[in-house]
């Protein structure tokens, strides 16, 4: 027999492009429709919550005054945002009027719909048109396409600058308690020992206190609720899902070969815990912390419907809701959220699924 | 063994009395309630350039000591020395820089390389924690070390899940190799392999002996790969070498019965090498309560009383060492001859057997 | 009673995944004998352990066969397994073909005790009640040599070690005497000692109870030493095949030369490099063109190696070899 160099062996499988974890993770998840539409959903709600202002409100996109070019609409995310010469030239949030008025040469151009999430539209505060209808009035017209509330706040606008609070509790939310529960697990489930018992506990306690009445402590505890902290309760609160789940998974990656080999070659705990097992455990972690951004958003529905959510005149999905308490008879403040909050955390928990199914590692790893 | 002259050609590696013991932990309060005593009093020496090889079945412990050497895990008690340094007492800092100089490449292809990572960042590690160069000496050492394997570059960009068992194999290889390292602890590299790779790796890690200059601890439980590659062979048994020897005094004149049992228990194609299939009854016991006196006397068809009541002592005949009640009354009888004492005990192990009726499988 | 019990011809299976269609089995034609046994060797995604689930249709999907047949001959009747009914087939498995997985425990159901396991095939099979079912369930622990059978028989998996459970299984394999057993890989997972048991058991129950096997291995020594004829697997197709003691003796085939080479016996002692057979298993997706050894093979002879697929033909008394040039290379 001869001997032919060993060589050969490695350019034999040279052909196919290299995949990492990810990209074949997403090249199986790409295969589901669901998944996919789901994930469609969510991008275009994130393309509504970027673009929220040019969507509906009644400050101009981008507008031409005094010969010089401003995006008022920006107002809308940060009041700092939008230039103090409207404030000065006492435009007093109404611009239609003042801007022709106060300069004839000026043009803007207006976001989609002519509506203002914050408070109610005047008589002819856009030319020729009344002001909004309020009450039993309020219902979806052409004007209000999903009617107004008993104030005659438009909610169109409302769903849609809400979405913006929708996303952002979840993601903001869920990182948080993501990166909390990631760590006291990591702790506890590389080191063992005293390190495990004390995160163990720690976890055990705030995991049996319930998760409502913690946020309402929380909440009555803290001066001014507003959305930012209540999304940093909600974070606070719910890490102890994820950190049981990386504890597991560090238990079990500890015992690995590879993180021996790292240690024969000299690496330090650090090292191993973040560079080798981490990555490693990441996967499994992701799905419950799509799944905590769901819940996320249905814990601040509940907060806001309840009342202990952030106060007027902040639009999110809830407080509308909240709105409908006290007004069940305009059933358009019931539809129309409540329809938005269950298509949006569907779509999270669709996600969610779909990655657990793309990630499990019984479909990756086949032994020749 | 070679350690006649210590002066002269001092051993590499230097084991003596090595004990590890996972302590079993239960109730409440974890408690220790007993010990698994994997590895329970073995020693050794391996010169410079030698292969040892080390081999037994599950539950033996070689696995263990194999660790126990590189301190991946913490011995109980017992010495080790490299090239004349205690390994034991390092602080981590210089063992750090010691591990450097020992590697370990692990039975399991699928289990010894990260999956996230490339196995450009699986090989560069070593060579970035052990400060080898900037990154243009990495990349160039890298390359060296694949090379040496019978791989080319192009396998640096990819995943290890791209490879086959047998290729992981040589990238763990290189990985131990890129350090240029002087002991290497080969823990089964071979036995989830396919035959015709197996014979790959086998030739490859003895070629790289050569070359390098490397001293092997090879741990395996396949007795004809360990005949091939090993200079001294040590056979171990829940937690202790039973008998050790040069390898062609081993396979030609055992004296213990367990090692008997071994050779003759691996089925073989040649009809010449087929030995008188021994049988043992029962199965390997528990590491955590090792039988009183002899460890072996539950299963050895030659046992007597003082087997059951007495751990045998060491006997040391010009390097071939073991333990064993009954082969030593035996040798004495034979006039110190190892030959004769080897085919005496063969029969009186031949004779249990043909009298009895099947044997029963015990607890 | 026929000689022949079960034929396999031409059989097919294939996978079919989203990278396309893998024929893990490639036409495979292979002739068990009552009371014979017949070892499948190959190394690992030759197809062996595929060509085994075959026979019992425990293929899962995506694997499908799909095409060949399976011909097992019981003393009443002849049936093809692979277009049989469901019911039928039921009966056959366990009834009349007994199978022996590779891994003892992940194999028996960790939440029933050995007991139950053994006489819940018995009680699928025969019209038993539930105490002759057990005590049939002892009957075959005493045949499979466990000690304490009574005790033994209220034990759980996990309270046993690797030998006793692979008897365990051998005891489900046996219960309701088939004619013949598959066993996957019986040993592999387990100590040499222990195997040495496990074969010499099974070398006892052949002798006593006249029971086929099919053996199913990577380990040419344990067939050498247990089986009275084989077949070797290569790529998805049977590259050789003879009794055992032809075979070992006078290997046609290169690859089975080459695996008989690779092994490293007495006579390498003087530190020769092995011979080896250079390259790697291809994958399925990626089978040679023309014979599917060829690209590995030292004894290549273009182009016909790599144009023309080679067919098992005999090329001595009982000894068949799928290559072009296995009479010269011979000489």
């Amino acid at each position: 027999m001869s001997q032919e160099p060993m060589k050969v062996t490695a350019e034999i499988n040279a052909t196919n492009p290299s995949r990492g974890f990810w990209s074949d993770a997403w090249r199986r998840y790409r295969r589901r429709p669901i998944g996919m539409l789901a994930l469609g959903f969510v991008l275009f709600l994130t393309i509504v919550a970027l673009f929220a202002p040019a969507i509906a409100g009644t400050k101009p996109v981008i507008c031409s005054y005094k010969g010089k070019i401003y995006f008022p609409c920006l107002g809308y995310f940060n009041r700092s945002w939008e230039s103090p010469i409207f404030t000065k030239d006492k435009f007093r949030g109404t611009y239609p009027k003042n801007l022709k008025q106060k300069d004839p040469e000026s043009w803007a151009v207006w976001p989609l719909v002519f509506q203002d999430p914050y408070r109610r539209v005047r008589e002819n505060e856009w030319p020729g048109r009344r002001e909004n209808p309020s009450r039993d009035k309020g219902y979806p017209n052409r004007l209000n396409l999903f009617g107004t509330d008993q104030y005659g706040v438009d909610i169109f606008a409302k769903m849609v600058h809400g979405t913006t609070i929708a996303l952002l509790v979840g993601f903001v939310s869920m990182g948080l308690a993501g990166s909390i529960g990631v760590i006291v697990g990591a702790l506890g489930g590389y080191f063992g020992g005293w390190v495990d018992m004390i995160t163990s506990r720690l976890t055990e306690i705030v995991m049996c206190v319930p998760t409502l009445v913690l946020i309402l402590a929380l909440i009555a505890v803290v001066e001014k609720p507003t959305i930012w902290k209540t999304m940093a309760i909600i974070g606070a609160t719910g890490w102890t899902g994820i950190a049981r789940l990386t504890r597991a998974e560090f238990l079990r990656l500890r015992q690995t070969e590879f993180v021996m080999a790292a240690r024969a070659t000299g690496a330090g705990s650090l090292r191993i815990m973040f560079r080798h097992i981490l990555p490693n455990a990441l996967a499994p972690v992701l799905v419950p912390i799509t799944f905590g951004i769901a819940s996320a958003i249905l814990v601040e529905g509940s907060l806001s419907f309840l009342g202990f959510g952030p106060p007027p005149p902040t639009a999110s999905w809830g407080s509308v809701l909240n709105s409908a308490r006290s007004n069940l008879q305009l059933w358009w403040l019931v539809v129309f959220p409540g329809t938005g909050i269950f298509f949006t955390v569907l779509a999270y928990n669709l996600v969610g699924e779909g990655l657990q199914e793309a990630t499990d590692p019984r479909l990756r790893e086949a032994k020749k | 063994m070679s350690d006649q002259s210590p002066q002269a050609n001092p051993p590499l590696i230097r084991v003596k009395d090595l004990k590890t013991h996972f302590p079993i932990k239960k109730g409440l309060l974890r408690r220790q309630v007993g010990s698994v005593k994997a590895v329970d009093g073995v020693t050794f020496d391996i010169a410079r350039g030698e292969t040892l090889g080390l081999v037994g079945e599950s539950g033996c412990g070689k696995t263990t000591v194999g660790r126990s050497i590189l301190r991946l895990v913490e011995p109980t008690k017992g010495e080790v020395t490299f090239d004349g340094r205690a390994v034991r007492e390092e602080n981590t800092r210089d063992l750090r820089s010691l591990r450097r100089r020992m590697q370990i490449v692990f039975q399991d292809p699928y289990g010894s390389l990260n999956p996230r990572m490339k196995i450009r960042s699986i090989l560069e590690e070593g060579l970035i924690l052990h400060r080898m160069g900037d990154e243009r000496d990495r990349l160039e050492q890298m390359k060296q070390a694949l090379e040496r394997t019978g791989l080319s570059a192009t396998v640096l960009e990819r995943y290890p899940h791209e490879f086959s068992g047998g290729q992981r194999q040589r990238i763990a290889i290189a990985r131990s190799l890129v350090l240029k390292p002087e002991f290497l602890v080969l823990d089964e590299p071979v036995s989830a392999l396919d035959v015709s790779i197996q014979a790959q790796v086998i030739n490859l890690l003895e070629e790289l002996k050569q070359e390098l200059g490397l001293t092997y601890l090879f741990i395996s439980h396949d007795l004809s790969v360990v005949e091939y590659l090993a200079d001294n062979v040590a056979v171990m048994y829940l937690g202790q070498i039973v008998e050790s020897a040069e390898v062609n005094q081993l396979c030609q004149q055992p004296l213990h019965p367990y090692t008997l049992a071994l050779f003759s228990a691996v089925p073989s194609v040649e009809v010449k090498s087929r030995r008188q299939r021994i049988v043992l009854t029962g199965d390997v016991p528990s590491p955590s309560q090792p039988p009183v006196g002899c460890r072996f006397h539950p299963r050895c068809p030659l046992a007597e009383t003082v087997c059951r009541e007495v751990e045998p002592p060491q006997v040391d005949l010009a390097g071939h060492r073991f333990h064993c009640h009954v082969a030593s009354r035996e040798l004495e009888r034979c006039g110190g001859d190892v030959g004769k004492t080897s085919k005496a005990i063969q029969a009186a192990i031949t004779a249990v057997y043909s009298d009895s009726n099947e044997p029963y499988s015990a607890v | 009673m026929a000689a022949q019990l079960l034929e396999i011809k031409n059989l097919v299976t294939a996978f079919h995944t989203s990278e396309g269609r893998v024929p893990a089995v490639d036409g495979v034609s292979l002739s068990i004998k009552r009371g014979r046994t017949l070892g499948l060797v190959g190394e690992s995604g030759c197809g062996k352990s595929v060509t085994a689930m075959s026979i019992l249709r425990l293929v899962s999907s995506p694997g499908r066969i799909e095409s060949g047949s399976i011909t097992f001959t019981t003393e009443s009747e002849s049936i093809d397994l692979v277009t049989a009914a469901e019911k039928q087939l039921r009966k056959v498995r366990g009834g009349c073909i007994g199978m022996i997985f590779q891994e003892p425990m992940t194999s028996l159901n960790p939440v029933f005790t050995v007991g139950d396991q053994i006489a819940e095939v018995v009680q699928l099979h025969q019209k038993v009640s539930r105490a002759e079912a057990r005590s049939r369930a002892l009957e075959m622990l005493h045949l499979v040599r466990v000690a304490d059978p009574e005790q033994r028989l209220d034990a759980y998996p996990h309270q046993l070690s690797g030998g006793m459970r692979q008897r365990v299984m051998i005891a489900i394999a046996l219960a309701c005497e088939p004619d013949l057993i598959i066993a996957d890989e019986p040993t592999t997972a387990l100590d040499v000692t222990i195997q040495a048991q496990i074969l010499e058991l099974l070398e006892d129950l052949r002798s006593r109870l006249g029971t086929a096997t099919l053996l199913i291995t990577h380990d040419l020594g344990v067939v050498a030493e247990t089986c009275d004829d084989v077949a070797v697997m290569n790529a998805g197709r049977i590259v050789e095949q003879a009794p055992a003691v032809e075979l070992f003796s006078h290997p046609l085939h290169p690859y089975t030369k080459g695996l008989l080479q690779a092994r490293p016996n007495v006579d390498t002692r003087d530190r020769s490099p092995l011979a080896t057979i250079p390259g790697m298993v291809p994958a399925p997706q990626d089978f040679p063109s023309g014979c599917r050894f060829h690209p590995r093979c030292s004894y290549v002879r273009e182009p016909r190696c790599d144009a023309e697929p080679p067919t098992l033909r005999e090329v001595s008394s009982g000894h068949f070899v799928r290559c072009h040039f296995a009479e010269e290379i011979d000489s």
